[in-house]
């Protein structure tokens, strides 16, 4: 075997390696695994007789009625994730939930202007059609975002979640 | 011109498309309500990003409002012959529902005399008073239900006709009860809650709202033989002598303005056709122009417009028209003395 075709295959190896590690990298369709899911709550009277709040699947959902969005995610990469950020509309003829979003290990913020900006709900504020402003409620808001705090390492697991109510 | 009456009839219905408006029921049945869900992140400094998603369609739901329309008791003469009491059906649920129109002249109420002969009509042209047919129908059970849109034209002007016992006298009521029930099978008087699978808009489910589905209202006849009478009382204030007194009483002296108030009254049983009232401007004085009010609210002095006032040859006019007694009116012009 000749040198020069040593360094031919020595050179071909670290092309393949590093066409492959910047695949690997580039490779992030599917490494978050989403689940969305809308579910109600019903009281139900367990066998003692006593109330059980359960959760059911939203079939049968009428205006007022309160719905809880749970979004699981599932890390399926094989390094570590950053800068994971949950974005969340709030659905069209719906009202965001008071203080009904939760998140382990996320810092929430919320939008008032269709996800320009985002704020700790006690910082939102809304500007009035005479200019004046004033601190935003449950009913202004327009998006949540969840921000994973630290790294999500492979097979990490979570779940984010808020209610609104029906209009 | 317009007649008063009309005006006050645009004013109640824009009122009940306000309220309606106010009572707003909720998202249409069968809306599909989307969530979208997006998660951004990075891997070894390249970005990616996942989305989520889920729907759900609206349930219907199937509720019923009706209310009495009429001021106060309605005041009829003894053996009056289809007399009206106007009520309101609304559908205050979220989707299109028939109802069904029942009339009982002898509700568990107390009353001193039951209605006669009574029917149930419909406000066909939209108008909010009884013309008769063919433009407010008569109402025929499983021909002629009312059909009403919760997200559309979602209220129905339904009148009550009866008559009234000759041997009825005054202070005597009588009350007649409509009940509406929707027509969506199952959901009349059901307990609130009630799922009626397949049921609801384009076959998506229905549930009874709180009402069950069904409403009841009750309108009151009171009897007046006293026959329907017009009475006017007017009275004048200076209410400027143009020298520097502005709050009546001034001093009559020339320049000085009057204003007449015509307190009209129309008292008994019964309905006054065509009123029209006129009053000529007193000798030695001058119309001040665009001064006609009825009821706090200007009138204009032009004939050809559509309201109730006008100012010709020195008269003040204005058209009551046709009015339900009892009721009382309150007219003002201003003259200046020459």
């Amino acid at each position: 075997m000749s040198k020069h075709f040593l360094t031919i295959t020595k050179a071909l190896c670290v092309f393949l390696l590093a066409s492959v590690f910047t695949m690997g990298n580039a490779n992030t369709s599917n490494a978050i695994e989403l689940t969305s899911i809308v579910e109600l709550e019903v009281v139900t009277l367990d066998e003692q007789g006593n109330e059980v709040v359960k959760r059911v699947p939203a079939e049968k959902v009428t205006p007022g009625s309160e719905v809880i969005y749970t979004t699981r995610f599932k890390y399926n990469g094989s390094e570590s994730a950053e800068n994971v950020v949950i974005s969340n509309p709030i659905p069209e003829h719906t009202v965001y939930k008071q203080g009904s979003a939760s998140g382990q290990d996320t810092e929430i913020l919320f939008s008032v202007d269709e996800g320009k900006t985002f704020q700790t709900s006690s910082q939102l504020q809304v500007t009035e059609s005479d200019g004046s402003k004033r601190v935003a409620v449950a009913k202004d808001y327009t998006d949540i975002r969840w921000t994973y705090r630290g790294q999500l390492q492979p097979g990490d697991e979570g779940s984010v979640e808020f209610r609104v109510v029906l209009q | 011109m317009m007649k008063v009456k009309n005006l006050q009839i645009i004013f109640v219905l824009l009122l009940s498309v306000l309220c309606s408006a106010v009572n707003a029921v909720g998202t249409p049945a069968g809306t599909p309500i989307t969530n979208n869900v997006t998660v951004n992140f990075n891997v070894g400094g390249v970005p990616g990003v996942e989305f989520g998603s889920t729907v759900f369609q609206v349930q219907e739901v199937i509720n019923v409002n009706l209310v009495w329309q009429d001021a106060g008791n309605v005041i009829v003469a003894p053996g009056a012959t289809a007399q009206v009491l106007t009520f309101l059906l609304t559908n205050t649920g979220n989707g299109i529902e028939d109802f069904a129109l029942i009339l009982n002249n002898s509700p568990v109420v107390v009353d001193d005399f039951d209605p006669l002969n009574g029917n149930i009509y419909l406000d066909g042209n939209g108008n909010g008073t009884f013309d008769g047919p063919p433009a407010d129908p008569l109402y025929v059970p499983g021909t002629n239900d009312p059909s009403l849109d919760a997200n559309g034209i979602d209220s129905q002007v339904i009148f009550l006709l009866s008559d009234i016992p000759a041997t009825a006298t005054t202070g005597q009521t009588g009350v007649s009860e409509l009940t509406s029930n929707a027509l969506t099978a199952g959901a009349a008087g059901s307990p609130a809650g009630t799922n009626l699978n397949g049921l609801g808009d384009g076959g998506i489910d229905a549930v009874v709202g709180t009402t069950q589905a069904t409403a009841v209202a009750s309108g009151t006849y009171e009897v007046n033989s006293t026959p329907v009478d017009v009475g006017i009382v007017k009275s004048a204030q200076v209410i400027n002598d143009g020298n520097g007194c502005t709050v009546a009483p001034c001093d009559p002296i020339p320049g000085a303005t009057i204003r007449y108030s015509l307190q009209v009254t129309i008292s008994g049983a019964g309905t006054v056709d065509n009123l029209v009232i006129t009053d000529p401007i007193p000798v030695d004085t001058t119309y001040s122009s665009e001064t006609i009010t009825l009821d706090g609210v200007a009138l204009t002095d032009s004939g050809v417009d559509a309201d109730a006032g006008n100012f010709s040859a020195n008269t003040v006019t204005v058209n009551l028209g046709t009015i339900s007694s009892p009721v009382t009116y309150l007219i003002t012009f201003d003259v200046t003395i020459n």
